[in-house]
């Protein structure tokens, strides 16, 4: 697909965002916990992919390139929010229908599960939903954040940590 | 989470559309470095040509001066290999490992001066800290200003999003095969010249690079501010 992309095949890129972008999408809202936001960033995410297609290697996977675009995208559009002096701020009420790891599903209701995973630190968020979420090997992860498989691995790992603490504590 | 397919939205197609021309992928980067490695005999002959070689030379010997020449050039080109990795997207080194590979090349320069040092005295100026430093600072730096011109425009290629990292590694490696090269004129083998002015001259480009990261990020960040964050993507300027 990627192949039939670079070529200059303009059906390829649809078959591509159809097959993404859905994931990217949940992926972006995990980051942004804001889900109009997410979606400008998931359309520049796409903008950004075409624009540097040519650095993606046919013998390498296609999702960590495709995630560490989104990534990006999202780290910059937060610094353009910041020199423009405008913060993040989330409302309980206004989170985006945030994906949650399975492994803590059972731990309380959905919605919990939502607002406690939206309070963790960002990287850790980040992590959590790579990992847990879309099944991403550490290695990937670690591509996705630009940090060592190691250091993604610890962020996943406390990420879990205390999203189960916070969910017994509210369970309790 | 994954499940939902999406159709594409009006706007992307047609931004998309406007330009599908089809683009060859890039080699791979130690491929790529090899572009900034084509300066070094170039970089070698005009020193060699316009400063001559150093003095002590032949007390030196051959090996040791070009051993030290292929170890500084081979560190560079690590640096260079990560700058140009940092740039693709899920291929960056991470804060550590590029910082770990600046130390390390850091300290083959110092292992470089040290063992230069344990073979030759070179030429003995009465304060090494103070005399001809400048001039080794600057001469090297313009060395390696080609080199990191070659590696800037490999790493804009890329369209890097970090672009300082990206930067900061194109400048040491630079830095780095420029003091290889001036390695071979300068003689003054003095620890605390070397590490200083000549250590300088590869933090400078260093400097150099990450200045111009900066200068790449505030770029792509105006870009963004001007599309602004709700507006639909067109194509691009």
């Amino acid at each position: 697909m990627m192949v039939a992309y670079q070529g200059g095949d303009a059906s390829a890129f649809e078959a591509l965002y159809r097959e993404m972008a859905g994931a990217v999408r949940g992926y972006l809202r995990s980051l942004a916990r804001d889900a109009t936001r997410a979606e400008d960033l998931l359309q520049e995410t796409f903008l950004q992919l075409h624009r540097v297609r040519h650095t993606f290697d046919p013998a390498r996977p296609l999702k960590p390139w495709v995630y560490a675009i989104a990534h990006n995208v999202f780290l910059m559009q937060r610094r353009a929010m910041a020199r423009r002096g405008r913060h993040e701020a989330v409302a309980d009420d206004d989170l985006p229908d945030l994906p949650v790891p399975a492994e803590v599903e059972s731990l309380a209701d959905r919605d919990l599960v939502r607002r406690a995973l939206a309070r963790l630190p960002a990287d850790r968020r980040e992590a959590v939903v790579l990992h847990h979420v879309l099944g991403f090997s550490f290695n990937e992860v670690g591509a996705v954040q630009g940090v060592s498989p190691g250091a993604a691995k610890v962020r996943a790992h406390r990420g879990m940590v205390e999203l189960r603490a916070t969910l017994r504590g509210e369970a309790s | 989470m994954a499940g939902e397919r999406l159709e594409l939205p009006e706007a992307l197609r047609r931004a998309v559309a406007a330009d599908l021309r089809p683009v060859r992928p890039l080699a791979p980067p130690p491929l790529r470095a090899l572009a900034a490695a084509a300066w070094v005999p170039v970089g070698l002959a005009l020193v060699l040509a316009l400063l001559g070689l150093r003095s002590d030379a032949a007390t030196l010997g051959w090996p040791a001066a070009c051993g030290a020449l292929l170890l500084e050039l081979a560190a560079g080109l690590v640096l260079v290999v990560l700058a140009l990795d940092e740039a693709i997207p899920a291929r960056a080194a991470g804060t550590g490992r590029a910082t770990a590979a600046i130390a390390l090349a850091f300290a083959a320069l110092a292992l470089q001066a040290w063992f230069t040092r344990s073979l030759s005295a070179g030429t003995v100026v009465a304060n090494p800290l103070v005399q001809l430093g400048p001039t080794c600072l600057a001469l090297q730096a313009l060395v390696g200003l080609p080199a990191l011109a070659i590696v800037a425009a490999l790493v804009v290629r890329a369209r890097p999003l970090r672009a300082v990292r990206a930067g900061a590694l194109a400048g040491a490696g630079a830095g780095m095969m420029a003091e290889g090269i001036y390695h071979l004129h300068c003689s003054i083998a003095d620890l605390r010249h070397v590490l200083v002015w000549h250590a300088g001259a590869v933090v400078a480009l260093m400097l150099a690079g990450i200045g111009g990261g900066f200068a790449w990020e505030r770029l792509q960040l105006a870009r963004l501010a001007r599309r602004g964050a709700t507006a639909p993507p067109g194509p691009e300027a």
